[in-house]
């Protein structure tokens, strides 16, 4: 049995970040990852051939002197050749039945190329990008202002996003669009806090990036790093129980039945699996138990991987693909049967994609609820009625991307698929959700669950907690972190690297 | 707080009934001079105080009121504060 100052359950990006920060910080710190390979859901993969990531597409805020790439720098896993600047003069295309938007890089570019499609609406335009950057300086963790005006950014997650673009604009064109991120979180528009929106879209807008070798290149700076820190990362180590003993979890077992014990526990588990662990709850109150048995999932993700010829794609664009410009529709949610209302692509950023060959992954909403008769069957041992099913899928994800692109389908050379019984099996997410809990305007800020928690020394991190996305999920560590070593000199620092940046 | 108007009695008896049974706070100990932490609540009971008062009333707290709170009669002002702002 082996002591140290964190044990960090998950080796995601917020448990890597968190095991990078505090070992940055001279604490003794170990991962603990129930997977063969570190990641979560930042893991990358090979199939016939060529290389997909499952989470890790495009990252933003990656410009010198922005948030991520401060963070990641000052982690010391910031690496250049590890990114890839998506094209400034659209890195997002959204298509719609009524037309095409490209969205460049930069609120001012962006504004003057949404002015150009809505020009009756430039000033809604204008104060729409304008709230969104004031709206971020408010978050702490992002704009790294250890004096950020809390108030603001609590009330800017109260806000939902309708009830901010609704008097903005009345046409519901430039209201789709709008809400068209919604889509990367998959939470509706009414539900999303504008606060968490306003950071998805000031990032993106500001520094646009894929991974040039995919998101597992990430993963191994960050173990290399905590490695040279003194730190470990352990795979296969899937904890089973967290021991709790008066205020404290006193040890954390695995299932190989290995104890570890350690000042702190940082668990970066979906809340229900977190509490779920424990071995005796009685210090969590029926009230926050109840709350954390009805937190609703942020949905499934059904994702086909397929390698084409003869598509004219730019690898460093991604595509929506939205079956309709109805703000109402196209976060209704759909049955197996019907066209889907949104499809996102997202092309290999590796060096395998030249000429007319292309790699990219797409991605549609499919909740758990379909797939649930099939949980009890192994990985790669699932029925054939399973595979027909998801045979169909494909099928009507094509048929929503051929809509824009067509002849699709007949330039697919191969392609394999994956659903939320996938994620659950390498990821084990609740109802295999690809963003965790549904982060709406009563699943965040001060409603939240952690970082804190009623055992003492046990803290939560994690896109369940803050934000989802790698940004979110990475940034979610700092407040977590914070409450070990302290957030104020580490913001400072943040800062200040920032602005040499 | 002197100055503020007296708070409903149907919501002090529903807050009331939330801390016996979603904190199991014996009833007697249930005055409005009763410190919160006296009461064994702290920040993170807070927090699912302002979750229930929210969901129950379908009314908005400012989260960051929740700091400030000290006593059980501070948090039947916040409740009847927001429902009233509600209005
Ligand atoms: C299909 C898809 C596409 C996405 N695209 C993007 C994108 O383009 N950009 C972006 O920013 N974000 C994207 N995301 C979201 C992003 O990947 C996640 O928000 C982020 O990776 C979550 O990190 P995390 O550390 O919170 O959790 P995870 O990555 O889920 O890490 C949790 C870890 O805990 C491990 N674990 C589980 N149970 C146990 C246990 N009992 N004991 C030990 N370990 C355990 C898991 O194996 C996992 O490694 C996408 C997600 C999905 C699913």
């Amino acid at each position: 049995m082996s002591h140290h100052d964190a044990l960090i359950i998950g080796s995601g990006i917020s448990g890597l970040t968190s095991a990078a920060l505090l070992s940055k910080k001279g604490k003794s710190v170990l991962v603990l990852e129930a997977y063969s390979r570190p990641g979560g859901y930042m893991h990358s993969f090979r199939r016939f051939g060529e290389l997909f990531d499952t989470g890790a597409h495009y990252v933003g805020s990656m410009c010198p002197g922005q948030p991520f790439h401060t963070l990641l720098n000052y982690l010391g896993v910031y690496k250049p050749e590890a990114f890839v600047p998506l094209n400034p003069d659209g890195f997002d295309v959204f298509h719609f039945p009524e037309g095409t938007i490209r969205l460049p890089m930069g609120f001012d570019r962006a504004a003057q190329e949404l002015a150009s499609h809505f020009p009756s609406e430039t000033a809604a335009i204008k104060s729409y990008f304008d709230l969104i950057q004031k709206t971020v300086a408010h978050f702490p963790t992002y704009s790294f202002d250890g004096d950020a005006d809390m108030t603001r950014s609590l009330e800017a997650l109260q806000t939902p996003l309708t009830q901010v673009v609704e008097p903005l604009t009345q046409n519901p064109r430039l209201q789709a669009l709008f809400y068209a991120y919604c889509g990367l979180h998959g939470v509706r528009p009414e539900d999303t806090p504008f606060g968490l929106h306003a950071i998805v879209v000031d990032s993106l807008i500001r520094g646009p990036m894929g991974f040039s070798k995919g998101g597992d290149d990430l993963t191994k700076t960050f173990v290399e790093r905590i490695e040279a820190q003194g730190g470990r990362v352990l795979m296969n180590r899937k904890v089973v129980s967290l021991v709790v003993n008066g205020d404290n979890v006193s040890e954390v077992v695995t299932e190989k039945g290995e104890r570890f014990t350690a000042d702190w526990v940082i668990s970066s588990l979906h809340p229900k699996t977190t509490f779920g662990l424990l071995t005796d709850d009685s210090r969590l109150t029926g009230l926050f138990k109840d709350r954390v048995r009805q937190l609703p999932e942020s949905g499934g993700m059904y994702a086909v991987y397929a390698r084409a010829q003869g598509l004219d794609w730019d690898p460093l664009q991604n595509h929506y693909f939205f079956d309709t410009s109805d703000p109402k529709e196209m976060f209704r949610e759909r049955g197996p049967d019907e066209i889907p209302a949104m499809v996102f692509a997202s092309l290999s950023r590796t060096s395998s994609n030249e000429g007319g060959k292309k790699v990219f992954s797409l991605h549609s909403a499919s909740p758990y609820k379909w797939f649930e008769r099939w949980k009890d069957t192994k990985y790669g041992k699932r029925p054939d009625d399973y595979k027909a099913f998801k045979d169909k899928l494909t099928a009507r994800v094509f048929a929503a991307v051929e809509r824009y692109e067509p002849g699709l389908a007949a330039k697919i050379e191969s392609q394999v698929s994956s659903s939320p019984l996938s994620n659950l099996h390498f990821n084990g997410s609740i109802e295999g959700s690809g963003y965790g809990l549904y982060h709406s305007i009563q699943n965040t800020g001060a409603r939240a669950i952690g970082p804190r928690t009623k055992i003492l020394n046990l803290l939560v991190t994690g896109q369940n907690y803050l934000f989802p996305g790698l940004l979110g999920a990475s940034i979610s560590s700092l407040r977590t972190c914070g409450h070990i070593i302290g957030i104020k000199p580490v913001l400072e620092e943040l800062k200040e690297l920032g602005e040499r940046s | 707080m002197l100055n503020q108007d007296p708070v409903d009695p149907s919501l002090i008896q529903q807050i009331n009934d939330l801390m016996a049974s979603g904190f199991e706070i014996p009833p007697e100990k249930l005055v409005p001079s009763a410190a919160l932490k006296e009461l064994g609540l702290d920040s993170l009971d807070a927090v699912d105080m302002l979750v229930y008062i929210e969901d129950k009333f379908g009314i908005k707290v400012e989260g960051e009121k929740l700091t400030s709170l000290r006593t059980l009669q501070d948090v039947y002002n916040l409740a009847a504060e927001a429902v009233s702002k509600s209005k």
